[in-house]
């Protein structure tokens, strides 16, 4: 395993000297001439019909142009679909006149620069009638014909196997725990921002910080009527965006509006429209029964899990599923029961966001899991161990098998080295009180085995100087995966990574993707390329035989012929001229697994008791990662992961009062974890190869956040003696809690 | 009213209003995109500049406060070409991910080390405060204050010793 | 001149003047941390900005024997960086230096903390306990006031349209000892959920001769306590159980039935802890050559 030339080394990334000159221009960095710019005239109000929208004043500034409900198609979407023929349910237009919560979108103000486009939104007077708020995971049940008209108080999403009620009925224990997730901003750091431009030979051009370009193509298709052979979606450079920029929120309306003008639009917004107007992560609420035997051998589960979509239903659907999905990927159960459903409500939609859901189905299993070993009086380590799952053993779900699953590995080498054994027994009686805590969890690697298709294709080229483009779909988010492509093609062909590019997404250039979702990127793009690599050595060995006998060989990132070594420039170059074949070649590949990363999270933390704060002292992050194509990058993931789901633990929350109104707008409410109270973070990684992924390797990015909620609400309620489930676990709820409790 | 001041070293005039802020001056006089706007409250440090060496947010200052001020962004920090201790640290340490808060952030580390050339873990957490970063925890941002903040006095002291007679 | 443009005086006496020619149709900026984001918003064709960062009149931390001078246009980083309050006005460096991040401590100023009346702030607290006095001028004349007479109520002040905050004015005490501290949902860069500041004289025999204490974020800036006062003067800095009763009546008092009382209530002790602890600390006596 270590004999790699790159793989697994801390190869830079290509684009670190542009970031730190601040030279790595986002797209509103680089306006385009004659743009018009946008300003969005969103909803005040949480529910409300539009009765008036009056923009005479508006009008009046130069050069102003309003686009209204009124004047848009209703064609309804869903933002969360990826590709046509997906039909899930649609019910959101790019505008309306029914806003179903504050920062819904009624109109489009445009004018020829972006001051005077927001001085004339501001301009702008909206009249309401008002309607019912929508707030809680319960109230669409009676409200639910007031939100939209297909009048549908939840959609049901049911998967399982064996038999629960049997389990129930043979269990020595039954232990039922709720808990609740919160509703959080992804936080890119970069707002949204989306230009649309008409291009000659009616090609609409979508410039788009977005991480599906075929997911935005077909997005727009639903509103401009082109073809999507018209339709040009680039993904530009991005300032993050933890799922935040996967469903499309503004491609559409924009598009749709740039080719009505025939003019290029430009749309950015503020933070306080990028929190109330896009997406979230969905809030959500989970009960969970667990069956034992005497021995604390899980016999079956039941969930009943609600996740409240806000207005619109997106790609919430797809997150109650993927939640449910994950249940027998962790610990053996033998009886499945998953009861989902989704409701809306007058709230800022959800969709997805880094995880998919898994943090909030991991909050309630690894919470619930802490909660019934201490009321059973199991270990909870030993109650783990006897229950996780091992290499090879098959989804009793009918998924894909776990591939080469080491959750026992990450759980005994994180126990050790995290020092569990000392710190497991909390400490302190006064004020502050310590307290250790760890949470197991599993993620996927792509979509196989699911209801959706998972493929990928690229090319890879030679070029005449030995230098090499591998034309792959990428989606770079932050978290470089074109560096780990080009690490990889550099591990297999020996051409250095700098002289290796890789091209981002580009629906009209590129080959088809399914974009920066799923974690596939590193198990399915990655493993692609390697093909592709391991496919034009094979090429180039080929045409150099027709050329030079077969005494080629293949060293060192040149041919050896004789002895003597044929730069490969040199031969790329020949073979163009002498056999007329061009060094490209095509891989379409079709992964046949969907193995499962696994992660341990542990933590040991200090509550103040009187303000609520906690302070983590101590972070171990132990994942199972098959082989870390480059360590620097992985570790960048799990320390993101970290800080995000510390927020998710403590301090974010888009919470709304019973009118609907948002309790933040902006950071000075909407706290994230900042430097000082981030912990250094240690990290193990297990690399015990994953068959199927290249050079073993498998997923981290969206892991990495999920144990990381649990293992510290775990961590608070050992140090306290509590049994908190409502995230966050704010300084006002833990104070509450302690103060209700009687001494 | 036209202003006068100097931003990377430059003397430059321009013309702001009652409600130019400092960071639409930057970036829409003097195209210095380096500059970001996240919040526009200045709650997440990606405008933030130097002023007099210290750090501001730009979105929270005016441009009127600005003149005869001298600003340092990012694209000012380089000299002859060469990166700034700071910046060389950050590659290093693979300190950027997205790259969004990056310049805000080189700079608030760069004004602690003006006036703190060896500060510790907690110090730059601290001075770090004000500069939100989503993606990579801090850690390797930290990590590579710290290097710098040694490379930096490394080679003050060795600069010192090859001044001596 | 462009009817937009900022007015910028360099003297008190210009800004006199542009407060006698523009009545009530001024909007002054200190240094703007929170009004550069509203200006679109809060500037009206009528009134005219008035930038104060070029008087520097309203600048400098300065004693004479009775007081130490603090210009209302002293940033935080200044106020929280000096060493004369460091030594003597410890309550108002602390809050100085807990305020936002660097960024906004470089360009926030102790007069516009006091002048915006946030109930959050930090600085007026910390004035308040230290028996500072508010200094405004006006083309009336001028006038002082009690840091805690001077804000009126959230975001309210006793700044009239045609006035402008000046200085402050800390007597000093020999021997004073303060001390501030805050709570807010994270470390640093956090709104004051709850703040505390206490001034103390320490007398012979642990005993405290004089007390000020006041709490932010209770509805407005600055709330004296002054049945934890008592329990100073009567226990000196020993019976921490009794000073934070009183400062959790005070709570109960300042906001009877609000949903953040339990909370208030609760965090209100960690900070008189703090508090306590910081001025234990401070009367310990001296070793000698420190």
């Amino acid at each position: 395993m270590s004999d790699f030339r790159y793989v697994g080394r801390n190869v830079p990334r290509p684009d670190g000297p542009d970031k730190v000159r601040g030279r790595y221009n986002y797209l509103a960095d680089e306006p385009l001439a004659n743009v018009l710019y946008g300003a969005l005239v969103l909803s005040a109000r949480a529910h409300a019909r539009v009765t008036a929208l009056r923009a005479e004043k508006a009008l009046e500034l130069h050069g102003v142009i309003i686009l209204t409900f009124e004047d848009a198609p209703q064609t309804r979407y869903n933002s969360g679909e990826w590709f046509p023929g997906q039909d899930d349910h649609a019910d959101e237009t790019i505008l309306t006149g029914h806003a179903r919560h504050v920062g819904d979108r009624l109109a489009l103000i445009l004018a020829p620069d972006e001051k005077t486009a927001r001085a004339a939104r501001d301009l702008v007077t909206v009249e309401y009638v008002d309607l019912p708020p929508v707030i809680g995971f319960d109230a669409a049940e009676e409200l639910a014909k007031t939100l939209h008209d297909d009048g549908q108080a939840a959609f049901i999403g049911r998967l399982g196997y064996d038999d629960f009620d049997q389990a129930l009925a043979r269990a020595a224990s039954v232990v039922t725990d709720t808990v609740t997730t919160p509703k959080i901003h992804h936080a890119a750091l970069e707002p949204h921002a989306v230009l649309a431009w008409p291009r000659p030979e009616n090609v609409l051009e979508i410039h788009s910080p977005c991480q599906i370009m075929f997911g935005v193509q077909h997005a727009v298709s639903r509103v401009v009527p082109l073809p999507l052979a018209k339709l040009r979606v680039i993904k530009t450079r991005m300032g993050g965006t933890f799922g935040g920029k996967q469903e499309v929120v503004y491609e559409p309306l924009v598009a749709w509006a740039a080719w009505k003008l025939g003019r290029p639009i430009f749309l950015q917004t503020s933070r306080e429209e990028s929190i109330l107007g896009t997406r979230t992560r969905a809030a959500a609420q989970g009960r969970m029964t667990t069956a034992l035997d005497n021995e604390g051998r899980i016999l079956g589960r039941r969930v009943e899990m609600t996740v409240d979509a806000g207005a619109y239903l997106s790609g919430s659907k797809k997150v109650l599923m993927a939640m449910g999905k994950k249940l027998s990927r962790l610990y053996r159960v033998p009886a499945l029961d998953y009861q989902g459903r989704v409701v809306r409500t007058t709230t800022t939609p959800a969709g997805a966001c880094r995880g998919y859901g898994s943090p909030q189905i991991h909050a309630l299993t690894e919470i619930h899991t802490d909660l019934l070993c201490a009321r059973l009086g199991f270990d909870p380590v030993a109650f783990r161990l006897k229950n996780v799952v091992e290499p090879g053993e098959t989804d009793p779900s009918g998924a894909s098998n776990f591939g080469n699953a080491r959750i026992r590995d990450c759980l005994t080498r994180g126990l050790t080295a995290f020092g569990w054994e000392r710190r497991r027994q909390p400490s302190g009686s006064g004020r502050f009180r310590r307290g250790a805590g760890f949470a197991c969890c599993t993620h996927g690697n792509g979509y196989y085995g699911t209801i959706y298709h998972d493929m990928a294709a690229m090319s890879l080229r030679l070029l005449e100087d030995g230098s090499a483009v591998l034309r792959a779909g990428v989606h770079e988010l932050g978290n470089a995966p074109g560096a780990a492509l080009i690490q990889i093609v550099a591990e297999v062909t020996g051409i250095a990574p700098e002289r290796i590019t890789a091209l981002e997404g580009d629906t009209l250039a590129n080959h088809y993707d399914i974009g920066c979702q799923a974690s596939r990127g590193i198990y399915v793009l990655g493993e692609c390329a390697r093909l592709c690599a391991e496919k034009v050595l094979e090429k180039i060995r080929d045409e150099a035989e027709t050329l030079w006998g077969p005494a080629v060989e293949w060293r060192n990132g040149a041919l050896e012929l004789e002895g003597r070594a044929l730069p490969l420039g040199e031969a790329v170059r020949q073979i163009e001229r002498k056999n007329r074949v061009s060094l490209e070649v095509t891989v379409e590949h079709r992964p046949t697994l969907n193995p499962a990363s696994y992660g341990v999270h542990f933590v040991d933390l200090t509550v103040d008791t009187l303000t609520g704060l906690v302070h983590i002292e101590k972070y171990l992050a132990v994942h199972d990662i098959g082989q870390a194509i480059n360590r620097r990058l992985v570790e960048g993931q799990i320390y993101g992961g970290v800080q995000m789901g510390l927020g998710m633990a403590l301090t974010e929350e888009l919470a709304y009062d019973d009118q609907g109104r948002p309790s933040a707008r902006n950071f000075d409410k909407y706290h994230l974890v900042n430097a000082p109270d981030m912990p250094e973070v240690e990290t193990i990684l297990i690399e015990e190869g994953e068959p199927g992924g290249p050079f073993g390797a498998k997923s981290i990015g969206e892991i990495a956040t999920v144990p990381v909620a649990p293992a510290v609400v775990n961590a608070v309620n050992r140090a306290l003696g509590t049994d908190l489930t409502a995230l966050p676990l704010t300084p006002a709820r833990i104070v509450a809690h302690l103060t209700s409790r009687p001494a | 009213m036209i202003i006068e001041l100097t931003i990377n070293g430059q003397k430059v005039r321009a013309e702001v209003t009652a409600e130019t802020r400092l960071i639409d001056l930057l970036r829409d006089t003097f195209h210095l995109t380096s500059v970001k706007e996240g919040c526009g409250v200045g709650e997440c440090g990606a405008c933030t500049v130097l002023l007099n060496n210290d750090p501001v947010c730009s979105c929270l200052t005016s441009a009127v406060q600005a003149r005869g001020t001298d600003i340092l962004t990012v694209e000012g920090l380089e000299r002859n070409g060469e990166l700034d201790v700071i910046q060389t640290a950050f590659l290093e340490h693979e300190a950027t991910q997205c790259g969004f808060c990056t310049p805000g952030m080189i700079l608030t580390a760069k004004a602690l080390l003006l006036k703190n050339p060896r500060p510790n873990r907690a110090e730059i957490k601290k001075a770090l405060a004000g500069n939100l970063c989503r993606c990579t925890g801090f850690v390797p941002i930290i990590d590579a204050v710290l290097a710098a903040a040694r490379i930096g006095v490394a080679s003050a002291a060795k600069q010192g010793k090859e001044a001596r007679p | 001149m462009n009817r937009t443009d900022p007015l910028t005086p360099t003297t008190t006496a210009a800004l006199l003047d542009i407060l006698t020619r523009f009545p009530g149709r001024t909007r002054l900026m200190a240094g703007g941390t929170d009004l550069t984001p509203r200006l679109g918003r809060v500037l009206t064709p009528e009134t005219r900005l008035v930038d104060l960062s070029g008087l520097d009149e309203l600048r400098g931390i300065v004693p004479n024997a009775a007081e130490i001078r603090v210009g209302a246009m002293e940033t935080m980083a200044r106020l929280a960086a000096d060493d004369l309050l460091n030594r003597e006005a410890v309550a108002l460096a602390q809050a100085a230096g807990r305020v936002g991040s660097w960024q906004i401590r470089t360009r926030a100023t102790v007069g516009g903390n006091s002048a915006n009346a946030s109930p959050a702030a930090d600085t007026p607290p910390a004035l308040a306990a230290l028996a500072a006095t508010v200094h405004l001028v006006s083309p009336r004349g001028q006038r002082s006031l009690a840091v805690e007479d001077f804000i009126t109520g959230p975001n309210q002040s006793a700044l009239a349209d045609d006035e402008a905050l000046v200085e402050f004015r800390l007597p000093r005490r020999p021997g004073q000892i303060s001390a501030f501290a805050k709570v807010g949902s994270r470390t640093e860069m956090s709104i004051a959920r709850l703040n505390l500041a206490v001034a103390a004289l320490p007398s012979k025999g642990k005993k405290i001769s004089e007390a000020r204490v006041f709490l932010g974020t209770l509805g407005r800036a600055a709330r004296r306590a002054q049945a934890a006062e008592r329990v100073l003067l009567e226990h000196g800095l020993s019976r921490e159980e009794d000073f934070n009763r009183a400062l959790m009546d005070a709570v109960a008092e300042a906001i009877p039935g609000r949903s953040t009382l339990a909370y208030k209530q609760s965090a209100i002790q960690a900070l008189g802890q703090d508090v306590l602890a910081e001025l234990r600390r401070q009367a310990r006596p001296k070793r000698s050559g420190t």
